[in-house]
C-alpha cells in the first residue's frame, strides 16, 4: 500500500476532515480491532434507529427476489456481509455530518445529490452487468469524490478561489491547481482518507482511478474495472443533475458518455431511458430516506435536452432550468452566490439590442453607445434569449419581426425565467397594429418604439426604462444585502452559541451545555426507554496542586485530565466541565453497569497520564461516581443526586476509585424494550 | 444641412419618371445618418452603407426566389426587412415600394405582386449605384 504523505497528516490535524460521527466512530474502531463480534456491531448501528433503517432498506432493495425480507440487523449482515454493513454505516454517518459548510464557491447540496445519484446508478449498473456486488459499488459511487469535500472543509477559504477559477475547466486543471496551492490533490485525498477507515483496496484503487479521470473510454473488452463502472455511474448521475449551471462543454461529454453507456448495455434508446429512469426514482427515494435533495427529472426530457441541446439550444434549455430552480425552491443564502447579482459596483447599465437586420442593428447599437450604455448585439431571437439569459442585461431592445422567433416569443419566453423577469423590454415594431401592440403588452413587453426612429424618441423611451432598471437593481441589491447580512448574522449567532456553551480554558462543553444535554437525554430515556449514564468525577486533592504549584500549573492539570477523558471515551460519549475541578461524562444508550466500565478506563487513564509541567510531572487521580437510569430513579435531579453521592462516596473510601450509585441490573424486558426501539 | 464632402454618394440621381421620379436618395434623411458618425465612429457611414450593401443583395434574391416558389410569406419578411433599412440609408422611394411589396405579399393578387418585384428590382438597382456613386474615397 502506498503510504501516507506528510501533506495528507496535515489536512487530518486540522480537525475539519470530514470523519463519520456517533455510530460510524464507534463502528470504525470497533472494526479496527480483527477480533470484533457481528453482535458487537449489531449493537453499535441498532443504537442508530435511522441507520439501521436505512441498511435494512438497503439488504431488501430490489432484485433480492424470493427472499424474504430482512427485518434486523443482523439478518442484515448474514446477507451482506459483516464488512458491507460496516462500511455502509461509515458512509451514511459522513452525510450527515457534512450536509452545508463553510467553501461557499462548493455546492454542498449539489456535491451530495451527485454522489447519491452516482450510487445508485453504480448500484444498478453493478446488478445489470453482474459485476462486483451492488453494495459495495453503491459504497464506492458515495464516497468518490469524498476527497474534494476534504478539501473544501478543510481550506474553505483557499479552495473556494480555486474552484472558482477553474470554473469549466477540465479535471486535470484542477487538480493541478490543487496540487500547486496544497501539495496534494483530491485524488490523494480520497486514497488516504478511504484507506484511514479501512476500505478494501480495490475500492480505493478504483476511487483514485475514477478521480484521475471522469471519462469512460470504450474497448472492444467487456468493461471488468470498477473504476469504469464508477465513471459511466458518473455520467448517469452528472446527467439528472443537468442543469443551469452544466457549461455547455460538459453537455457534448455527458451526451457522449450516455451514448457510449447504451452502446456498453447493448440497450437502445428506450431501453437507456428506462434503465436511468429507474435509477433517478431509486435516487429520489434515497435521496428522502438520506434527507438529501433530489428533483423531480424524467429522463426522456434528460435526453432530449442533450440531443438537442448539445449546443445551440443550450439556451432555452437554461430557461427550463432556470424555470425548475424558481419552482424548486425559494432562494436560500447558501444559493445566492450562484446567481450573479447585476453589476453592484458600477451604475452602468447593460443593454441587450436584437435585430436581424444588420443595419438597423448597427444604428440602434450605435444610438445606445453614445448615450453611453454598455451595449452587446444579438441577430436573431434564439442567440437573444440566450445572451439575455447568459449575461443578464438590465434592459433589452428586440426587434419583433426576425424569422427565427419573433420579438414577442423572445418576450414570452424571458417572462416565463426568473432571470427576464426583471428585465425592462423595448419591443421595436416596423408597424404598430393595435391588434400587435396588445399582443406585445400581454406577452409582457414594458414599451414599444416603431422604426424607423428618431434618435431623441429612442432617447426618451430608454430613459424612462433605465430609470426603471435602476430601481430595479437597487431592489435586486438591496435583498441580495438584507440576505447576506441574514446568512453573517446566522454565523454570529452560532458562534456565540458556541462560545456560551464552552469552557474556555479545556475546550470542553460547560455546565450549561451539560444540563442541556441530560435533559436531553432524560426525555429519550422516558419516551424511548433509551438508558443512559452519568458518570460525575472530581480530581483527588486538587487544591493541594493549586496551592503548592500554583495555578498555572492547576491550569494545566486541569487541560491534561480533560484530554485523558476524552481519551477514554466512546464514539458517542460526551464529557463536559461543570467547574473547579469537577466533570461530568454522559453515556448515551448504556445501563449503569456498561457506565461502570467507562468509568474505569477513564479512571485508569487518568492516573496514568503524566502531566508534563515543569517541577510537577506526575499524575493525577480521580473519583467518579457512577449511576444509570433505571425505574427506581423518578427524577433527573435524582439521578444526578446519586452521581454525587457515589462520588463522595468514592472519595470517603480512598479516592481513585469508582463507585456506583447500585442500580438493579437491567431486567430482560428493560434490554428488550431498548433493543426494539432502536 | 450640409452634405459631408467625404460621402461617396450621388445625391442627384433620381428614379426614371415610371417609378415616381423622386430623387433615389433623400439627402435630408442621410444626413441624419452622416451626423452619427463622431470620434468614436469615424467611418460610420461606410460602414452602414457597406452593411445595406451585402444585407439587402440577399434579400432581394430571396425576394426573386420567393417570387418563383410561391413563397409570399418569405417575400413580405424580405421586404418588411428592407423597408426598414433602406429607409435608414436614405432611400425613401425604395422603402416606400417595400411596404408596398410587404403588403402585396399578405394579400394582393400574384399578377400584382409580380410587376411590384419587377419595379422593385429596378429601384433597388437605382439605389445600388447611388449608393456607390462615385469610387470610395478613403
Amino acid at each position: 500500500m502506498t503510504p501516507i504523505p506528510t501533506e495528507f497528516e496535515e489536512l487530518k490535524n486540522s480537525g475539519e476532515l470530514p470523519s463519520p460521527t456517533g455510530v460510524g466512530m464507534r463502528i470504525l474502531e470497533l472494526t479496527r480491532t480483527d477480533d470484533y463480534s457481528a453482535e458487537d456491531m449489531g449493537d453499535a448501528i441498532m443504537s442508530d434507529p435511522s441507520l439501521t433503517g436505512r441498511i435494512l432498506r438497503l439488504a431488501n432493495s430490489a432484485d433480492k427476489a424470493g427472499h424474504e425480507a430482512v427485518t434486523t440487523v443482523s439478518g442484515a449482515t448474514m446477507r451482506l456481509g459483516g464488512s458491507v454493513v460496516r462500511d455502509l454505516a461509515l458512509a451514511f454517518s459522513l452525510i450527515s455530518d457534512r450536509q452545508a459548510g463553510a467553501c461557499r464557491p462548493f455546492d454542498y447540496e449539489r456535491y451530495w445529490s451527485l454522489s447519491l445519484a452516482r450510487a445508485v446508478a453504480a448500484q444498478e449498473l453493478s446488478r445489470h452487468l453482474n459485476l462486483f456486488r451492488p453494495e459495495e459499488a453503491y459504497i464506492c459511487g458515495l464516497l468518490g469524490e469524498i476527497g474534494m469535500l476534504a478539501l473544501a472543509s478543510v481550506h474553505a477559504e483557499r479552495y473556494g478561489k480555486i474552484l472558482l477559477a477553474n470554473q469549466g475547466q477540465t479535471l486535470r486543471a484542477l487538480r493541478e491547481a490543487e496540487q500547486e496551492e496544497f501539495e496534494i490533490d483530491h485524488a490523494t485525498v480520497s486514497r488516504c482518507m478511504l484507506s484511514e477507515w479501512g476500505l478494501p483496496d480495490l475500492f480505493i484503487e478504483a476511487v483514485v482511478e475514477f478521480n484521475s479521470k471522469r471519462a469512460f473510454v470504450p474497448t472492444e473488452e467487456p468493461i471488468t474495472r470498477l473504476s469504469d463502472l464508477l465513471r459511466l455511474s458518473d455520467a448517469i448521475g452528472s446527467a439528472i443533475l443537468l442543469g443551469e449551471t452544466t457549461p455547455p462543454r460538459r453537455v457534448t461529454e455527458i451526451g457522449d458518455q450516455l451514448e457510449i453507456l447504451r452502446d456498453v448495455l447493448e440497450f437502445d434508446d428506450s431501453e437507456l431511458q428506462s434503465f436511468c429512469d429507474r435509477v433517478t426514482k431509486e435516487w429520489q427515494q434515497w435521496g428522502e430516506s438520506l434527507d438529501i435533495e433530489t428533483n423531480d427529472v424524467r429522463f426522456s426530457q434528460i435526453l432530449a435536452c442533450i440531443a438537442h441541446g448539445r449546443d445551440e439550444n443550450a439556451a432555452q434549455e437554461q430557461a427550463r432550468a432556470v424555470e425548475a430552480e424558481k419552482a424548486a425552491a425559494p432562494a436560500t443564502p447558501a444559493q445566492l452566490p450562484k446567481r450573479k447579482a447585476p453589476a453592484s459596483g458600477s451604475e452602468r447599465i447593460r443593454i441587450l439590442a436584437v435585430d436581424d437586420d444588420p443595419v438597423s442593428l448597427r444604428l440602434l447599437v450605435k444610438h445606445l453607445r453614445a448615450e453611453r450604455f454598455e451595449v452587446t448585439m444579438a441577430r436573431g431571437g434564439k442567440e437573444a434569449l440566450k445572451k439575455a439569459l447568459q449575461e443578464r442585461p438590465e434592459l433589452m431592445i428586440v426587434d419583433h419581426e426576425m424569422p427565427d422567433m419573433n420579438g414577442i416569443e423572445v418576450v414570452e419566453a424571458l417572462r416565463r425565467s426568473s432571470v427576464g423577469n426583471s428585465m425592462y423590454i423595448l419591443l421595436l415594431t416596423g408597424s404598430h397594429t393595435n391588434e400587435l401592440l396588445v399582443k406585445a403588452f400581454d406577452a409582457g413587453a414594458d414599451d414599444f418604439v416603431t422604426k424607423p426612429f428618431l434618435p431623441s424618441g429612442l432617447s426618451a423611451r430608454i430613459k424612462a426604462g433605465v430609470r426603471i432598471a435602476k430601481l430595479q437593481a437597487k431592489v435586486e441589491r438591496d435583498r441580495t444585502t438584507i440576505l447576506e447580512q441574514l446568512a453573517d448574522k446566522n454565523a454570529l449567532n452560532r458562534k456565540l452559541r458556541t462560545a456560551s456553551l464552552t469552557d474556555p480554558l479545556t475546550g470542553l462543553p460547560n455546565r450549561r451545555h451539560a444540563m442541556n444535554r441530560v435533559e436531553v437525554e432524560w426525555k429519550a430515556t422516558e419516551r424511548n426507554g433509551i438508558p443512559f449514564c452519568v458518570i460525575m468525577l472530581d480530581i483527588d486533592k486538587f487544591k493541594l496542586v493549586n496551592d503548592n504549584f500554583g495555578h498555572d500549573v492547576g491550569d494545566e492539570v486541569l487541560q491534561a485530565t480533560a484530554q485523558a477523558v476524552k481519551s477514554a471515551l466512546r464514539g458517542e460519549d460526551e464529557v463536559c466541565r461543570l467547574g473547579g475541578e469537577e466533570f461530568l461524562v454522559i453515556c448515551r444508550g448504556a445501563f449503569e453497569k456498561e457506565g461502570s466500565v467507562v468509568a474505569e478506563r477513564i479512571r485508569a487513564a487518568v492516573e496514568s497520564n503524566i502531566v508534563n509541567s515543569p517541577g510537577f510531572n506526575r499524575a493525577v487521580t480521580v473519583s467518579l461516581g457512577v449511576a444509570g437510569t433505571h425505574s427506581g430513579v423518578t427524577s433527573l435531579m435524582a439521578l444526578l443526586k446519586a452521581s454525587d453521592e457515589a462520588v463522595y462516596q468514592a472519595k470517603n473510601e480512598g479516592r481513585n476509585c469508582v463507585r456506583a450509585a447500585g442500580a438493579p441490573l437491567p431486567s430482560p424486558e428493560e434490554q428488550e424494550k431498548y433493543r426494539r426501539t432502536a | 444641412m450640409q452634405p459631408n464632402p467625404a460621402s461617396p454618394v450621388s445625391f442627384n440621381l433620381h428614379h426614371s419618371a415610371e417609378l415616381g421620379g423622386e430623387p433615389v436618395i433623400d439627402q435630408d434623411a442621410f444626413s441624419i445618418l452622416e451626423s452619427l458618425a463622431d470620434e468614436d465612429d469615424p467611418d460610420l457611414v461606410n460602414e452602414i452603407v457597406g452593411l445595406f450593401l451585402e444585407d439587402s443583395a440577399t434579400r432581394m434574391s430571396q425576394i426573386q426566389d420567393g417570387l418563383q416558389e410561391g413563397g409570399a410569406d418569405s417575400v413580405r419578411a424580405a421586404a418588411h426587412a428592407l423597408k426598414s433599412a433602406s429607409a435608414n440609408v436614405g432611400a425613401l422611394s425604395f422603402s416606400t415600394m417595400c411596404a408596398g411589396l410587404e403588403s402585396a405579399a399578405q394579400g394582393g393578387s400574384e399578377a400584382e405582386l409580380a410587376d411590384l418585384v419587377t419595379s422593385a428590382l429596378k429601384m433597388y438597382a437605382d439605389v445600388r449605384s447611388a449608393l456607390m456613386g462615385e469610387p470610395v474615397i478613403d
